[in-house]
């Protein structure tokens, strides 16, 4: 090989190396980005008010938004929300619910809607919220399957004819659309927005003071159940396949600890929602109690290798016996009032056993 | 000549630091005092059982699984006559992987050794079709040919994966898990099973050593010299497919290193086959095994697959290589 | 005149059998013997003919499309709807279904076009737009941006995804550059770049909280859900304005169609001109995904199956763009009505379908280069 043909080669290598070398250091620093605001996956993921540090869920409404009436029951009411002004002429009867979350926040505000969309891994209606309102089974049974969260059927969701659409801010693009199919009011979506997403949806359908006082209750309740407890660090665990993630106080779970004065490990006192551990540092997860969830069938992914294995036996919480399988669907996954009222209780009777 | 005699010790240091590497770096911090006293000792720490129980095993998955995939690239170049050739870009990987999601989403398969069989029957079956696609009509297996049946294949599965998924959504979480090669995460005894098939997938590459020299000569010649090219190829492509689909169902699909490593290897030894097989096993074991060490870096605490990190690094090198003058594209 | 009847000859050669089918349109010896005039004029009617009927299915598929779906609606009504802009469907028709129609077949438009346009480059029918690393370069621009917060919201997608696929067409360009462009180092070097992008967005998918992972992914299989006029619109614009573009390409593409030596004899500036029909094609392609997300494989098998109906040497634009937007259309009304009411991505659909044809294109040794 001569020496011009050597340098172009080392040169067409070089090229090709600084590119992915580029990407790979592109890889490293937005870590660090998402770390001091989790910006990473657009606004959808945002948490608001949360950028300075780790905090709870807000409680109450963001700024400028929520209905212009306070009273219960009156309509036309105007709804400001995440993408706009929405005017409701009447009180709402047939409603599709498109995004996580709102399931639970009609059904706990005593409302069925009419359709609503399927997360991954779940059928229409989670198991937890079945349970929880037996009543409504028929009406749950008869709710138009709109498709999947992600992309609903808008022709099958027209066909249902609603008089209100909510969804949240992952699905915002599809504004435009869906309120042109029924006035449309989009909320913030995500676990640590739970309490001012009810409130919102809660002004949406004429029950802004219900929901307000459904809070209420709850936090209320999560206090009590909380004082009653031995001051004790709670950790929260959530398995997916190929991924362990911790999740912080700026979650959905996370604020109910926080509602409830629970202390948290400090490997989970961190701003974003969730952070990745890995199999070899799972002990970092450790605390006087943990509740880990697994979505989907614990033994066919990485879950069961790390939870048979040394490390996860040696912690101190699952040695005591005080690392407690939890439902992925209320404790991770859907962000209600009815979920947080499940995740009270079972803290409050796990820890005082 | 003296690149040639350090050839051996050089991949061999290569190995060895490599799994150095991977016994001392991870997300959690571990003094390598520590990795040594828990390797030759033991011991019930944390630190002792995150290295023993956790590092090694992903370290020896990653030695059998890289060693395999160096082997079965070098015999597949070999077999094809062709420098582009990888289980990766012909859709061997895939077609493996695909195996294996078949037998998760119908719940046949569960563990290694239910896993190997369907791998081994994807692998096969991609292999067939996409060698006896591009093979057809004029020109023959061209390497144009077959990158693009392999990437025709590899867009297929994963259209009609996408379409399965879409409407039941259960064997997500599995798929996911398989998706990308990965070394974290296996059951540690799965090396003990993959043993045998790379034993037998490594003795059929092995004993065709000189067949596979000859057929770099042209069929004529070889057949001249007294080789059977038929059998040659088919034995040879069989031992390939055997190590791939090991390799698939302990790691899942990992590309490039069956491309990148035996160009290296060549490099370094003769074109021997008999000097070469072994040095690219070495090479393809340290190349996957600092795959791995890197994924763990990069974006720590997150892990990045084994896989991603080993296209990232294999791409560079089949740009040079499709650059090269000598490579008939 | 010679070289206009080269490029058949391998065709005649690989496909004896259909030999005699051909030579009922083009009768042996026309092609040689003939003065061109004569020639272009029959290409020219074979080729319109294509053109309509292509035009027709367009019309039946797009009839189709809105009349079909969760409430079938009866062509009567959709025209009525379409006409007075009001009545029970106004809502189905106008607001959900036509535009949606209407952005398919444009994306169809412009992806046919770009396939037809690469191919020629690459003198290789196996090379799209998306071989050569557009729709990955889009996807990974898209993943990238949307991780480190340049853009908030997925609807400002589309500006990226263009950026990204010109700049991953460009990186392949240049890597592939050596003394001239060899068409099949370029498809290699377009496979193992688009390898390393879709590495790059598995890595960032890895990071995302699930939620927005599942919608990035859903955007990455490519879907016309709940699209319409806004991306409709820069789309429609981006193909006015390439128009004299695209004329003077119908006529450069000719003589491209022969080998290097021959086109240059012929006085073309051959790699000037590939290099300029490539930008155009690979801005269309970067245009199409940036309002669907990227879409496998109509970009390769539109040209190819309007070569085969036209029979023309080289990739017919006008017919490629018609038969790329057939494609699309019946695509995506499949992939709204097949599992309903869930949304199958219609770029896993043209997967599914374009992967095996493009085996099959292989099988029958289609392959230039």
């Amino acid at each position: 090989m001569t020496v011009r043909a050597f340098k172009r080669k080392a040169v067409t290598a070089m090229a090709a190396v600084t590119v992915v070398g580029g990407l790979l250091a592109g890889c490293s620093s937005s870590t660090a980005d998402n770390d001091a605001e989790k910006t990473g996956d657009g606004s959808q993921n945002k948490v608001i008010g949360a950028s300075e540090g780790p905090s709870a869920a807000p409680s109450t409404l963001a700024t400028g938004m929520g209905a212009d009436t306070d009273t219960d029951g009156t309509f036309p009411r105007t709804v400001t929300h995440f993408e706009g002004k929405t005017t409701i002429k009447a009180k709402p009867t047939k409603i599709a619910v498109l995004s996580t979350g709102q399931l639970d926040d009609l059904l706990s505000l005593g409302t069925v809607p009419t359709a609503t969309t399927r997360a991954d891994n779940a059928g229409l209606v989670p198991d937890y919220l079945a349970d929880a309102f037996p009543a409504d089974k028929s009406k749950l049974d008869a709710m138009t399957d709109a498709g999947t969260r992600q992309a609903p059927n808008l022709e099958t969701l027209a066909a249902a004819k609603p008089d209100l659409i909510l969804a949240n801010d992952s699905l915002g693009d599809l504004y435009p659309k869906l309120s042109k199919i029924a006035p449309t009011v989009i909320t913030a979506g995500n676990g640590i927005n739970w309490k001012r997403d009810l409130l919102l949806v809660g002004d949406a359908i004429g029950k802004g003071q219900q929901a307000q006082k459904l809070l209420d209750g709850i936090v209320e309740d999560a206090h009590e159940k909380g004082e009653a407890l031995s001051k004790t660090s709670v950790s929260m665990l959530r398995f997916t396949p190929g991924r362990t993630r911790m999740f912080g106080v700026s979650s959905f779970t996370g604020s109910i600890a926080v509602d409830m004065g629970l202390d948290r490990p400090k490997s989970q006192q961190f701003k974003a929602i969730s952070e990745d551990i890995g199999a070899e540092s799972i002990d970092k997860a450790d605390g006087d109690w943990i509740f880990y969830s697994v979505q989907g069938d614990a033994d066919k992914t990485d879950a069961a290798s790390v939870l048979a294995g040394p490390l996860w036996k040696s912690m101190s919480a699952v040695k005591s016996g005080h690392a407690v399988k939890v439902d992925d669907d209320p404790w991770y996954l859907n962000a209600g009032p009815t979920a947080a009222r499940l995740v009270v209780l079972q803290l409050a009777e796990d820890i005082s056993k | 000549m003296s690149v040639k005699r350090l050839a051996w010790p050089a991949a061999t240091l290569a190995v060895a630091a490599a799994v150095l590497l991977s016994l001392a770096v991870g997300t959690r911090p571990v003094p390598l005092s520590e990795v040594l006293n828990a390797l030759l000792h033991g011991g019930s720490s944390p630190d002792a059982l995150v290295v023993r129980s956790l590092r090694l095993p992903r370290t020896e998955i990653g030695l059998t699984a890289g060693a395999a995939l160096g082997v079965a690239g070098a015999a597949l170049q070999a077999v094809t006559r062709n420098p582009l050739a990888d289980p990766g870009i012909l859709g061997l990987s895939q077609g493996a992987a695909a195996g294996v999601v078949l037998g998760i989403a119908t719940g046949l398969a569960n563990g290694f050794s239910g896993y190997v069989w369907y791998a081994f029957a994807g692998a096969v079956l991609a292999a067939c079709l996409v060698y006896g696609i591009a093979a057809r009509g004029r020109g023959g297996a061209s390497p144009v040919k077959l990158a693009l049946a392999g990437t025709a294949l590899s867009a297929m599965t994963a259209g009609g994966t996408t379409v399965v998924l879409t409407s039941s959504s259960a064997a997500l979480d599995q798929f996911r898990f398989w998706q990308v090669g990965s070394l974290s995460g296996r059951d540690a005894d799965t090396v003990v099973e993959m043993l045998p098939f790379l034993a037998a997938g490594a003795l059929l590459v092995l004993a065709c050593a000189r067949g596979l020299d000859a057929l770099a000569l042209g069929d004529e010649t070889a057949r001249a010299l007294g080789h059977r090219v038929g059998v040659v190829r088919v034995c040879a492509a069989l031992g390939a497919t055997l190590l791939v689909a090991s390799a698939v169902a302990a790691a899942g699909p990992i590309a490039f290193v069956g491309l990148a490593v035996p160009h290296l290897a060549r490099r370094l030894t003769s074109g021997r086959h008999r000097s070469l097989l072994p040095l690219s096993a070495l090479l393809g074991a340290a190349l996957l095994v600092g795959a791995d060490v890197a994924g763990r870096v990069v974006r720590a605490p997150a892990e990045v697959p084994a896989g991603v990190m080993t296209a990232l690094v294999g791409v560079p090198v089949l740009v040079v290589l499709v650059r090269r003058k000598g490579t008939a594209v | 005149m010679n070289g206009m009847a080269k490029p058949r000859e391998p065709d005649r050669m690989t496909r004896p059998g259909t030999g005699t089918g051909t030579g009922a349109f083009r009768p042996a010896g026309v092609t040689v013997l003939r003065p061109r005039p004569t020639i272009s004029l029959l290409l020219h009617r074979r080729s319109a003919a294509v053109a309509v009927t292509l035009l027709l299915l367009l019309g039946v598929a797009m009839t189709a499309a809105a009349c079909l779906g969760q409430t079938y609606i009866p062509p009567a009504e959709v025209w009525h709807t379409l006409r007075t802009g009001s009545g029970q469907y106004d809502l189905v028709v106008n607001e959900l279904r036509v535009p949606r129609i209407v952005l398919g077949a444009l994306v169809g438009v412009a992806l046919g076009l770009a396939g037809a346009l690469v191919q020629t480059v690459t003198r290789n029918p196996l090379a799209s737009p998306d071989v050569i690393g557009v729709g990955h370069g889009a996807a990974a621009a898209t993943v990238l941006a949307l991780s480190f917060g340049f853009v908030n919201s997925p609807s400002a997608m589309p500006a990226v995804s263009v950026v990204g696929g010109l700049a991953a067409a460009a990186l392949v360009y240049v890597l592939a550059w050596r003394h001239g462009m060899q068409p099949s180092r370029f498809v290699l070097t377009g496979v193992g770049i688009g390898v390393a992008l879709s590495a790059v967005v598995q890595l960032y998918l890895a990071d995302s909280e699930l939620e927005a992972a599942e919608q990035v992914k859903l955007w990455l299989t490519g879907s016309l859900n709940g699209r319409g006029w806004e991306q409709a619109g820069p789309l429609a614009v981006v193909l006015l304005l390439s128009l004299p573009a695209l004329v003077w390409a119908g006529r450069a593409v000719r003589p491209l169609g022969l080998d290097g030596d021959t086109a240059a004899s012929l006085g073309v500036r051959v790699d000037r001109t590939r290099l300029a029909l490539t930008v155009l094609g690979v801005v269309l392609a970067a245009t199409a995904t940036g309002a669907a997300g990227p879409i496998g494989f109509v970009a390769l098998t539109a040209p190819q199956l309007a070569r085969r109906l036209t029979r023309t040497p080289q990739l017919p634009l006008v017919c490629s763009a018609l038969a790329g937007a057939v494609i699309l259309v019946t695509a995506d009304l499949a992939a709204r009505t097949v599992l309903p009411p869930l949304e199958v991505p219609v770029g896993a659909l043209t997967s599914l379908v374009g992967g095996p044809y493009l085996l099959w294109l292989l099988g029958r040794n289609r392959v230039g280069g």
